[in-house]
C-alpha cells in the first residue's frame, strides 16, 4: 500500500479509511458492485478519513472553476488535476491513481485497471445546473467515478440518475444516488452505462471530484 | 401578395417588407428575424383557444429530447396560410414547397423538458418557422430555441407571445435549452414549421 510522492513516501490507508481494505468488505463490495441494478455500481460512504475529506474541499475551493454550458450540462469545472500545483489536490490524485489503490479498484470491480492512468477534475453544480442523460463511453475509460464533497438532499436535486436500458437505449432512471459528504460513487462504463445528473433546485452548491480509470 | 389579413400590417407596409429582409440577411451565420405582434389579436386569441383544446403527448428518449407534442391539426393550418406563406417567400425570397406533415407541430417544454443535438437526425438546410403562444415566459426558465453551426456561434430565440421567428438554417441545427425548475408549472408553447 505504499506509494513514494515527490520524495515523500506515503500510505494511502493514511487518506482512505482503512475498514474499506479488509478482504470480507472487498468481496462484500464485488459482490454489490457486480449485482447493482441497471449497471454494476457502488457507493461507498466514509471514503476518506474525515479530516483529509475537509482538506480536500478547502482545497478545491482555491482552484479555477470555469462554467461551461452546452445542450447537454451546465456546470463549472476546474481543469484536469494532471495540471494543478495544489499539493493537497496532487495527492489526492496521486493517492486513486496508485498501484494499491488501483489494484483494490480493479478487485471490487473486476477490472482489469491501468495504475498511473486517471481523469481528476473537480464539478460544482449550483442551481439550474444540470448533466443530461449520456453513458460516458470514450476510448479507454473502465470505471467512472465522483468523490462528493457536498450534502444533499433529495429536494436539493443534483442526484445522479441511473438508467435502465432495452436495446442499448436508455428507457428510464430506475436509480438515484444522492451527493453525501465523503461518499465516493462508481460505475463500470459500457454501452448501457446511460446516466444524467439531475438539476440543482436549491441554493446548494453540489461539489465533486470526477473522472475516469482506464 | 394575397392578404387575407390576419398579419400586423405594419409588417406589410413596403418600407417595413424591405427592411425586414434587410435584417433577414443581416446576419451572415445564422439568416434570421424575429417579429413581435405578428397576427392581429383576435386572430391570436382564437388560435390560442383551439390551442387550449388540443392533446399533447409526451415524447421522451432520454438521449435526445424529451417534451409533449401534437400534431399540427387545425391550428397550424389557421397560421400557416396563403397570406402567411406569401409574406415568408418574400422575405427569405424563394417560393415555399409545402411541408411534411411530420415537419408542422406543435410543442409543449415545461420543465425537464430538452431537445440535444444529434447526429443521427441533423436536417438539411433550410428555414424554420418559429411562432409562439408562450405568455410570460422569462429568459432564466430556459428552453431558448438555440441555433449552433457547430462552431462557437449560436443563435437564441427567446419567448415572447404572438412572436414569429424566421431562421434559415445554413450548417446549423437546433436544440431546445433545458428547461429549469424556475419555470414551475409553465410549459412554453410555439409552432415550429421546418421548411
Amino acid at each position: 500500500m505504499k506509494k513514494v510522492i515527490r520524495n515523500r513516501e506515503i500510505n494511502i490507508q493514511d487518506y482512505i479509511n482503512q475498514e474499506h481494505f479488509s478482504s470480507r468488505n472487498i468481496s462484500q463490495f464485488n459482490r454489490l458492485f457486480s449485482k447493482a441494478i441497471p449497471f454494476p455500481c457502488l457507493v461507498v460512504d466514509n471514503f476518506l478519513r474525515e479530516e483529509i475529506a475537509v482538506k480536500l474541499l478547502k482545497a478545491l475551493s482555491k482552484e479555477k472553476f470555469y462554467p461551461k454550458e452546452s445542450d447537454l450540462f451546465k456546470l463549472s469545472q476546474t481543469s484536469d488535476f494532471a495540471g494543478t500545483k495544489n499539493p493537497v489536490l496532487v495527492e489526492f490524485r496521486e493517492v486513486l491513481s496508485s498501484e494499491s489503490f488501483v489494484r483494490f479498484l480493479g478487485k471490487v470491480t473486476g477490472n482489469k485497471l491501468v495504475a498511473g492512468k486517471i481523469d481528476m477534475a473537480g464539478a460544482i453544480y449550483s442551481d439550474t445546473d444540470f448533466l443530461l442523460c449520456h453513458d460516458d463511453k470514450l476510448e479507454g475509460r473502465r470505471i467512472a467515478y465522483i468523490y462528493y464533497l457536498s450534502d444533499f438532499s433529495i429536494s436539493d436535486g443534483g442526484s445522479l440518475s441511473l438508467f435502465s436500458s432495452e436495446n442499448s437505449m436508455p428507457k428510464k432512471a430506475v436509480k438515484k444516488i444522492l451527493p453525501k459528504f465523503n461518499r465516493l460513487a462508481f460505475f463500470e462504463v459500457s454501452d448501457i452505462s446511460f446516466h444524467e445528473i439531475e438539476d440543482v433546485v436549491s441554493e446548494k452548491q453540489r461539489i465533486s471530484i470526477n473522472g475516469w480509470f482506464y | 401578395m394575397e392578404r387575407i389579413g390576419m398579419i400586423n400590417k405594419e409588417y406589410l407596409r413596403k418600407e417595413n417588407l424591405d427592411r425586414i429582409k434587410e435584417i433577414f440577411r443581416a446576419n451572415k451565420t445564422f439568416p434570421s428575424v424575429t417579429l413581435r405582434d405578428f397576427i392581429d389579436e383576435k386572430a391570436f386569441l382564437k388560435m390560442k383557444n383551439n390551442l387550449a383544446r388540443m392533446k399533447f403527448k409526451d415524447n421522451y428518449n432520454p438521449l435526445f429530447f424529451s417534451y409533449k407534442r401534437c400534431e399540427s391539426g387545425r391550428i397550424v393550418k389557421d397560421f400557416f396560410n396563403s397570406e402567411v406563406i406569401s409574406f415568408i417567400e418574400e422575405i427569405i425570397g424563394m417560393r415555399i414547397k409545402k411541408p411534411a406533415p411530420d415537419k408542422f407541430m406543435i410543442f409543449s417544454f415545461g420543465w425537464k423538458d430538452y431537445t440535444v443535438l444529434n447526429d443521427k437526425t441533423a436536417e438539411k438546410d433550410g428555414v424554420d418557422l418559429i411562432f409562439d403562444f408562450t405568455d410570460g415566459w422569462d429568459e432564466r426558465f430556459g428552453g431558448a430555441v438555440v441555433y449552433s453551426n457547430g462552431k462557437d456561434d449560436f443563435l437564441r430565440i427567446s419567448s415572447m407571445e404572438n412572436t414569429l421567428s424566421i431562421v434559415e438554417r445554413k450548417n446549423s441545427q437546433r436544440f431546445v435549452q433545458y428547461v429549469n425548475h424556475y419555470a414551475e408549472g409553465r410549459s412554453k408553447l410555439f409552432i415550429l414549421i421546418s421548411l
